[in-house]
């Protein structure tokens, strides 16, 4: 099962949150938000998980970094069963692992210095203390193009696309192997989102980083990753290599949610199949198959039986019973 | 097709602590009847500004429109008194706004709300009102609207409540619909039913439609005609085909430069240098000086400001060096 | 990090931005300069209002009584004073000299240092000075000709002399503010009721701060059974009148200031402990805290560098509030007659003199006490409001 060109695989990961109510908050059931996702990464590759929002996918990030804690599965990095690790290995997979948010406002601190927000893990982990880390840092902001003379600003003092810069800064600061970005361009302006999409695949280039790139905007993550995963209510319901993707997909979600994208290219514009009602509460989610309820081609089976994520040809997986174009 | 709203030199500004923001500068635009408008630019460029001063809302102080005039069906819409103002908004030109949670009240059920509008501007009785919030609500696509109607924003999910907030706007069958970023709280999928169902509704209504968007892909499937705001000013303006087929200001070639778009094979984007200026503290000359790429340092740009010129028929651009 | 950085690429703090948006209003920088002044007639009381001279010859020998006299809580108090300017004095060379990263820091040793050595120094002074009893009239001695030269404070009188010949005077030049009931000067007696007022505020809102972070922060990062269990404690705290529960326990304690300060502070942190619960519950889910913990940062530096600091501010605006809510408590216990007991001068009980058992109204007992009172709590609450303003349009964006 194990491929050591992987840096992380994830197996059936689920993460429940349990929903409570009255006085003495029973438990009186299980928002889903993540329902039994498999995923791997190969090292260096840029791996991109698309969805509408509420679908689960900074869950499923959060997951990853023990932020939340799973309700079952496997997520393998390297070596390390990170839901089985202990303390120590915990701070070491830390180390190695970024995460970077979409909120450019709320994930720096207010209160401390775009030196310290960088400077703190840098020092926690010993990568470099005393004049060491004052250059570590100075080195790191000139890296996502900022200049190290802003290193004694508080977030305030800066815009939106260069406190994205500072998050980017601080992820990269600790040489990570792995960086989590959790919608990091959704936030911001056309002009800077390109701006923050390149330096990310500069710096992807430069540190041979593997990215797990989080967006809602399948655009975005078409251009920007190698092999993409669509997520529908918790779980993955198609998986290809991004222009094939692109070329042929095969869920019925996946073609709705590509022909609902505006077009400026009338030449790229695909016939627009509309999808029927919203996402359903994921509370309750529907039987069978999530999406059957607001599926174009969906029979009888799918009401009843939930397609499982299986592999059709050359990489590209797909949970539909009635997949397209095959 | 004659002209339902012209607006000429409109200047809105904001007196603030920290000094004078020139939200709006010299805007001048028009908007035929029955069209759509789009007016598209990053955030904070002034287009709600624009919209908020053709409806005269600007909150006073600290903002002041300072200059320029709003026709409307021939009428100065500047020169009006409030009270002849308030008989205009809501019946002849509605809005609608992005954040439909926000500006839907939460302590009153939606048919209260839409009830309200309508016997406010169409003088019927409270009963007549109820029915044809009903109805209007129908019309705007959503299941079960008897017993929709007694319930409270908050019972709503995002999509539904846009669609809410379009049924008020639409009730008086305005002449002018101004939706100011009506999806983008929304996901892809309820962004193309939002955006059919008001296509739809103005094929119907024969109204036109002032749209504002971040997102030029809406722009370019649903307009007829665009202007390009670019730090307070229009920078560029033409009918949509001839703006996305041949941008001719730099700053529209880098937005459109800098989408990803869906199959397209690329590496890079190309990305527009620098940050958006500050509306303190805008830059001499032509404001998109700094970031331009096909500026080189030239005088006249770094000294006066270009203004929007025909460079080609209907296709109006502010710039020294097309 | 190194402190070759120029001050010109040093941002502007939070610290900072609060305190140009606090000093805009002009009625803030009023109450504020008047809140120092209190101050620093509180601290100096001994040399304003006195009956002992600071000098006196005797028989061509010259005698400093009111030196003399100084008790160990003016040493204390002089002491305290002393702590906190030079930590203020070194907060604003930690601005001018430190690198922003590393005032935080540095502001943590020296409080700590400070802490320690004021602690020591009150200890060492209780020990090592005596209490004298110098009851000596000297004015009389001035008047007899027993003494040759003499110089008094500007307020000749004692806040404990008694002088029952002039009982119950109306203002006038010799009395400014007029007498008490066993004649003592109602000028001297406000002078150092400032103190009792001041440092009732201080230490109960000290104490009752402390106990609220500390319950807050509890409740409010751990959650869960413990939040819940925890805050019903403090709803029942809550639900229970203050002011009656005071009452209560002061009735079974002795009538002491201490008393006072320790009973209001351990009466009144429920507020403060929502507040900081509320704050950390919020800032728990906040992406900045998740990076810290993401990155593994431990968790003493998640609670304390990057939560408390941003969960802090609603408690210091709430601490001005509460001092001015405990000198009021203060000043209605002892009207009641439960607080601090003559001849200790506090205002509130000088305000329930103002009827005297003759049944005359004196009306400077009541006005000049009740005026203390009055401008004291509404500098403070202007100044607790104007902060809160100052630092909520920051914390909605
Ligand atoms: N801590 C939490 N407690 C309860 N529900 C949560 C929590 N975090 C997320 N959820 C719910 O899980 C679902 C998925 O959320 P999320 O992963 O944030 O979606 P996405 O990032 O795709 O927009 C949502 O319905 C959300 O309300
Ligand atoms: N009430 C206000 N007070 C001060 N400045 C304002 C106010 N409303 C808008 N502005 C400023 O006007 C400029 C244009 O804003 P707006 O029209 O809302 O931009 P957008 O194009 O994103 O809709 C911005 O710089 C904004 O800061
Ligand atoms: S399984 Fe059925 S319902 Fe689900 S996507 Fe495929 S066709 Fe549609
Ligand atoms: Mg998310
Ligand atoms: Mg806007």
């Amino acid at each position: 099962m194990k491929d050591k060109d992987n840096i992380l695989d994830i197996e059936e990961l689920k993460t429940y949150f349990p929903i409570k109510t009255g006085l003495l908050r029973k438990t009186v059931g299980f928002l889903k938000a993540v329902d039994g996702v498999t995923f791997s990464i190969k090292r260096g590759q840029t791996f991109g998980l698309v969805g509408e929002s509420g679908c689960g996918k900074s869950t499923v990030a959060r997951t990853i970094t023990r932020l939340e804690r799973a309700t079952a599965g496997r997520i393998i990095f390297n070596d390390l069963d990170v839901l089985e690790a202990d303390k120590e290995q915990i701070l070491r997979f830390r180390k190695k692992v970024s995460l970077i948010f979409q909120d450019p406002y709320s994930s720096l601190n207010p209160r401390m210095t775009v030196g310290n927000i960088i400077g703190e893990p840098v020092k926690t982990h010993k990568i470099a203390s005393g004049i060491n880390l004052y250059e570590k840092v100075a080195d790191t902001l000139t890296k996502v193009g900022l200049s190290p003379e802003y290193i004694n600003r508080y977030p305030h003092e800066f815009s939106g696309g260069q406190r994205q810069r500072i998050s980017i800064a601080r992820a990269l600061a600790l040489n990570p192997e792995l960086v989590i970005c959790d919608e990091p361009v959704s936030a911001l302006d056309v002009s800077i989102q390109a701006q923050i999409l390149n330096l990310l695949k500069d710096i992807q280039a430069e540190f041979n980083l593997t990215l797990l790139f989080i967006a809602h905007d399948l655009a975005v993550v078409q251009f920007f990753c190698d092999v993409v995963a669509v997520m529908y209510l918790g779980r993955i319901v198609e998986q290809a290599e991004s222009d094939l993707l692109y070329k042929k997909p095969l869920h019925p979600y996946t073609e709705a949610l590509m022909s609902a994208i505006p077009q400026i290219d009338p030449s790229l514009r695909k016939k627009r199949t509309i999808l029927k009602g919203e996402v359903p509460s994921i509370v309750n989610p529907p039987g069978g198959c999530p999406f059957h309820p607001r599926c174009l081609y969906a029979k009888e089976k799918c009401s009843q039986i939930a397609p499982a994520l299986e592999l059709k040809e050359d990489g590209h997986m797909v949970a539909c019973h009635y997949p397209l174009s095959l | 097709m004659t002209e339902l709203l012209n607006i000429e030199g409109l200047t809105t500004q904001f007196y603030t602590e920290k000094g004078i923001v020139k939200a709006v500068q010299d805007v001048s635009f028009s908007i035929k009847k029955g069209e759509t408008f789009a007016l598209v630019g990053e955030s904070g460029c002034g287009k709600s500004v624009t919209a908020l001063s053709i409806m005269r809302l600007i909150p006073d102080p600290p903002g002041k429109i300072v200059n320029g005039k709003i026709s409307f069906n021939g009428q100065d819409l500047l020169g009006l008194k409030e009270k002849e103002m308030r008989a205009i908004r809501g019946n002849n030109i509605s809005m609608i706004f992005q954040e439909p949670m926000t500006s839907l009240n939460p302590v009153y059920t939606i048919g209260d709300q839409i009830a309200e509008a309508i016997m406010l501007h169409q003088k019927k009785d409270i009963e007549a009102s109820w029915r044809e919030a009903v109805d209007v609500l129908r019309r705007v696509g959503i299941a079960d609207p008897d017993q929709r109607v007694y319930e409270y924003p908050f019972q709503m999910s995002g999509g539904m409540r846009q669609r809410v907030m379009i049924a008020m706007g639409i009730s008086s069958r305005p002449d002018l619909l101004i939706a100011d970023e009506p999806t983008t709280a929304l996901d892809v999928t309820m962004q193309a039913q939002i955006l059919d169902l008001l296509d739809e509704i103005q094929k119907e209504y024969g109204m036109s439609v002032l749209i504002i968007t971040h997102n030029l892909g809406i722009v370019a499937e649903r307009a007829d005609n665009v202007a390009v705001m670019y730090a307070s000013r229009i920078a560029e303006m033409a009918d949509a085909n001839s703006l996305f087929k041949n941008p001719l200001h730099p700053y529209t070639v880098g937005l459109l430069n800098s989408i990803p778009k869906l199959g397209e094979e690329k590496q890079r984007l190309m990305a527009i240098p620098g940050n958006v200026p500050n509306p303190l503290r805008f830059p001499s000359g032509c404001r998109f000086h700094p970031r331009c790429p096909i500026c080189n340092n030239d005088s006249r740009c770094m000294a006066t400001e270009p203004q929007l010129e025909e460079k080609e028929p209907g296709h109006m651009v502010a710039c020294w060096k097309v | 990090m190194n402190n070759s950085n120029k001050k010109a690429d040093w941002g502007t703090s939070y610290g900072e931005l609060v305190w140009k948006e606090f000093t805009k209003g002009k009625l803030n920088v009023v109450c504020l300069v008047f809140i120092i002044m209190l101050f620093i007639v509180a601290v100096l009381s001994p040399f304003i209002a006195n009956d002992k001279p600071y000098f006196i010859v005797i028989d061509g020998l010259l005698y400093f009584p009111l030196f003399k006299e100084l008790k160990a809580t003016d040493y204390s108090v002089f002491l305290a004073s002393l702590a906190g300017i030079t930590q203020l004095l070194l907060i604003r060379r930690n601005r001018r000299k430190l690198d922003p990263s590393l005032r935080g820091s540095a502001l943590l040793r020296q409080v700590t240092v400070i802490a320690g050595v004021l602690l020591l120094g009150i200890i060492l002074i209780h020990v090592l000075i005596p209490h004298r009893l110098d009851a000596e009239d000297y004015k009389t001695m001035i008047t007899s000709g027993k003494a040759e030269k003499a110089l008094f404070a500007p307020i000749p009188y004692g806040y404990a002399r008694t002088d029952l010949q002039n009982r119950e005077l109306p203002p006038s030049p010799e009395h400014w503010l007029g007498t008490d009931d066993v004649g003592s000067d109602v000028l001297c007696r406000l002078i150092h009721g400032s103190r009792i007022s001041l440092s009732v505020g201080f230490v109960a809102v000290g104490i009752s701060t402390i106990i609220g972070i500390f319950i807050g922060a509890i409740l409010g990062y751990f959650g869960g059974r413990v939040d819940f269990f925890g805050m019903r404690i403090v709803e029942i705290m809550m639900a229970i009148p203050t002011f009656f529960l005071i009452i209560t326990i002061v009735a079974f304690f002795p009538r002491s200031l201490f008393n006072i300060m320790f009973i209001i502070g351990i009466t009144s942190w429920t507020g403060d402990a929502c507040f900081i619960r509320a704050e950390f519950y919020k800032l728990r889910k906040q992406d900045f805290v998740q990076a810290a913990k993401s990155l593994g940062l431990p968790l003493k530096s998640i609670l304390f560098r990057h939560m408390l600091p941003n969960g802090v501010t609603p408690v210091l605006v709430n601490a001005t509030f509460g001092i001015a809510g405990a000198i009021f408590i203060e000043a209605a216990l002892s009207f009641l007659g439960f607080g601090v007991a003559p001849p200790t001068p506090s205002w509130g009980q000088m305000l329930s003199l103002g009827v005297s058992t003759t049944g005359r109204f004196l009306w400077w007992l009541t006005l000049f006490p009740g005026l203390a009172i009055f401008f004291t709590v509404l500098a403070y609450n202007l100044v607790g409001e104007a902060l809160r303003d100052a630092i909520d349009p920051r914390l909605r964006q």
